[in-house]
């Protein structure tokens, strides 16, 4: 086993599902390794979530194999599930039990010893700002707090590795960013997390090392300042004119121009090459009798990235 | 198989939590057949020492299965069912969790049918030790019954329609109301084929010291072989319902 191959804590190899003739995930492969945050991006549909079942045991593989610290999850399902912990995309733990009720369940479907779970739901509760919750339903938590509450239950054993799924959906921006901070958090303190979302900005914010899916497939993997120089030819141009805007397609004529979108009443270019482009543009203005009332220049944000590895052209 | 136990065992004691008070157990697993019960010795007189160990089964059958229906039901329309399914168990610890909470709510509603027997009838059973096994065998039966049936409804919203023309028919058939050995022969058929026929020949042999077409030691072995087909079933049920 090579070095690399070593520090794989989860490691997939040409995974691969179908359903009735339409292959979901189409022979992936990645490895996460040990201590950093895995994302796994995508578009809603990209497969994001039919990998993470699969890797959980929750979905049965048509090809391929998946290997969580050196146990095969086809093989040895019981033993991997011990070692992993779940956040599926929804919250769903038991709603009539209190948040301690729920907690404590967990502990004991682990075979965490009672003064063991005892002691680590009270740290939970803690670390997640859910103590004064504990006696409460988790019917009546709000959105954000059962999330909290879902995480920390999947925590109750002490997993070697974390999977969330889509952990921040349907929050607000203050529930998002406290779950930013518990899973940053939760990484500092050791713990492995493989991240699936489809929100861009959470993937490069969060991640080390992020694989990029689409249409079941795999198109980018790696840091994202990798994946950022896998399109550093582009650039990113606001332009506006005056005393009227032409239409989106005519300004997609202009020489150097990848992708074009409106933002704010202005035109947000892609571009790969910024001459050519600005040239293109001047020109453009000249031969319509408009005037550039506003131009900047600067570099792709994760979002354009993600645009351009996943090859939409007018998002 | 120690593993097994404890995970049903925990799996039991969450759901008697969750689901005890939920509407459809309270109504269909405890007024029913207590209402029922009542109203039927009042109705027959003299004739219910006879009926009444049919009913202490029928009560059985409608408490345990409805408690271990509506668990798996609500779950799976939640989505929280899915969490057992990542806990590091067996499936046969779910199926037989599951049916623990049938298993304890049946066993409580039957005992309160006895009571409310024996306060009209003013009769103990004449083999109390029989009966005591009887009523287990019994509950666990309908408990595992109902943990099948549930993984067997498709559509959660029409669980307790499923439940109920399934169970209602063994109300007639089953030797409840009506003897087995006065229903016509093709109907006999059918009546060995339906579970609550054994769990009410052997309650009905330890409480009056008599049964119709069943002996007891066959009824014995019959509900308990049911009980581990049952969950046996249930158990590839859940393993075939991983996509």
């Amino acid at each position: 086993m090579t070095a690399a191959q070593q520090e794989c804590i989860c490691r997939v190899e040409g995974l691969t599902k179908d359903y009735n003739g339409f292959r979901a995930v189409d022979r992936i492969s990645f490895c996460v390794r040990r201590g950093e945050i895995f994302g796994f991006l995508g578009p809603n549909g990209a497969g994001k979530t039919t990998t993470i079942r699969m890797i959980c045991g929750l979905t049965r593989i048509t090809r391929g194999r998946v290997i969580v610290d050196g146990h095969d999850i086809s093989r040895e399902p019981r033993t991997v599930k011990k070692l992993i912990g779940v956040v599926p995309d929804m919250s769903n733990l038991y709603s009539e039990l209190s948040c301690w009720d729920n907690l404590i369940f967990c502990g004991e479907m682990y075979g965490v010893p009672r003064d063991e779970r005892i002691r680590r739901a009270e740290e939970l509760l803690e670390f997640f700002g859910l103590a004064r919750f504990k006696n409460k339903k988790f019917k009546t938590l709000s959105k954000g707090l059962k999330r909290r509450l879902t995480i920390a239950a999947a925590l109750m054993h002490n997993p070697k590795i974390l999977f969330l799924d889509e952990p921040t959906l349907g929050l607000d921006v203050i529930g998002k960013r406290k779950i930013w901070h518990i899973i940053k958090e939760l990484n500092r303190r050791g713990v492995t997390v493989f991240l699936t979302t489809h929100n861009i900005y959470e993937a490069f914010k969060l991640s080390h090392r992020i694989a990029i899916i689409n249409h079941g497939k795999i198109i980018a993997i790696g840091t994202p300042n990798d994946l950022r120089q896998m399109v550093a030819a582009e650039e990113v141009i606001d332009v506006s004119f005056t005393p009227n805007m032409p239409s989106l397609e005519d300004i997609l004529e202009i020489k150097g121009v990848v992708r074009a979108k409106i933002v704010d009443n202005m035109f947000r270019l892609i571009v790969n090459d910024v001459l050519e482009a600005l040239d293109g543009l001047v020109e453009f203005a000249r031969r319509r009798g408009l005037n550039i009332s506003l131009l900047s220049l600067r570099g792709a944000d994760s979002e354009e990235v993600f645009l351009s590895l996943v090859g939409v052209r007018n998002a | 198989m120690r593993d097994v136990l404890i995970h049903a065992y925990y799996i039991a004691k969450k759901d008697l939590k969750e689901y005890y008070m939920k509407p459809g157990t309270v109504s269909w697993g405890i007024l029913f057949p207590i209402t029922f019960s009542i109203a039927f010795i009042f109705r027959r007189g003299a004739y219910s020492l006879w009926a009444a160990p049919g009913l202490i089964a029928l009560t059985i059958l409608f408490s345990a299965t409805s408690m271990a229906g509506a668990s798996i039901v609500f779950e799976r329309r939640i989505g929280s069912f899915e969490r057992l399914l990542l806990f590091p168990t067996r499936y046969a610890s779910i199926a037989l969790g599951k049916s623990f909470g049938g298993l304890f709510f049946g066993l409580i509603t039957s005992l309160t049918t006895f009571l409310i027997v024996y306060s009209f009838l003013n009769s103990l059973p004449v083999n109390p030790i029989l009966f005591i096994v009887s009523l287990l065998l019994t509950v666990f039966q309908s408990a595992s019954f109902g943990v099948l049936l549930a993984f067997t409804v498709k559509d959660p919203s029409q669980t307790m329609t499923v439940f109920n023309i399934v169970r209602f028919p063994m109300i007639f058939l089953s030797g409840v109301i009506i003897p087995i050995n006065q229903l016509p022969p093709l109907i006999q058929i059918i009546s060995y084929l339906l579970p609550l026929t054994y769990s009410v020949e052997l309650i009905r042999y330890s409480y009056i010291g008599e049964y119709s077409i069943i002996n007891p030691v066959i009824a014995i072995m019959v509900v308990i072989i049911q009980s581990i087909v049952f969950l046996t079933l249930t158990s590839i049920l859940i393993k075939k319902s991983i996509p």
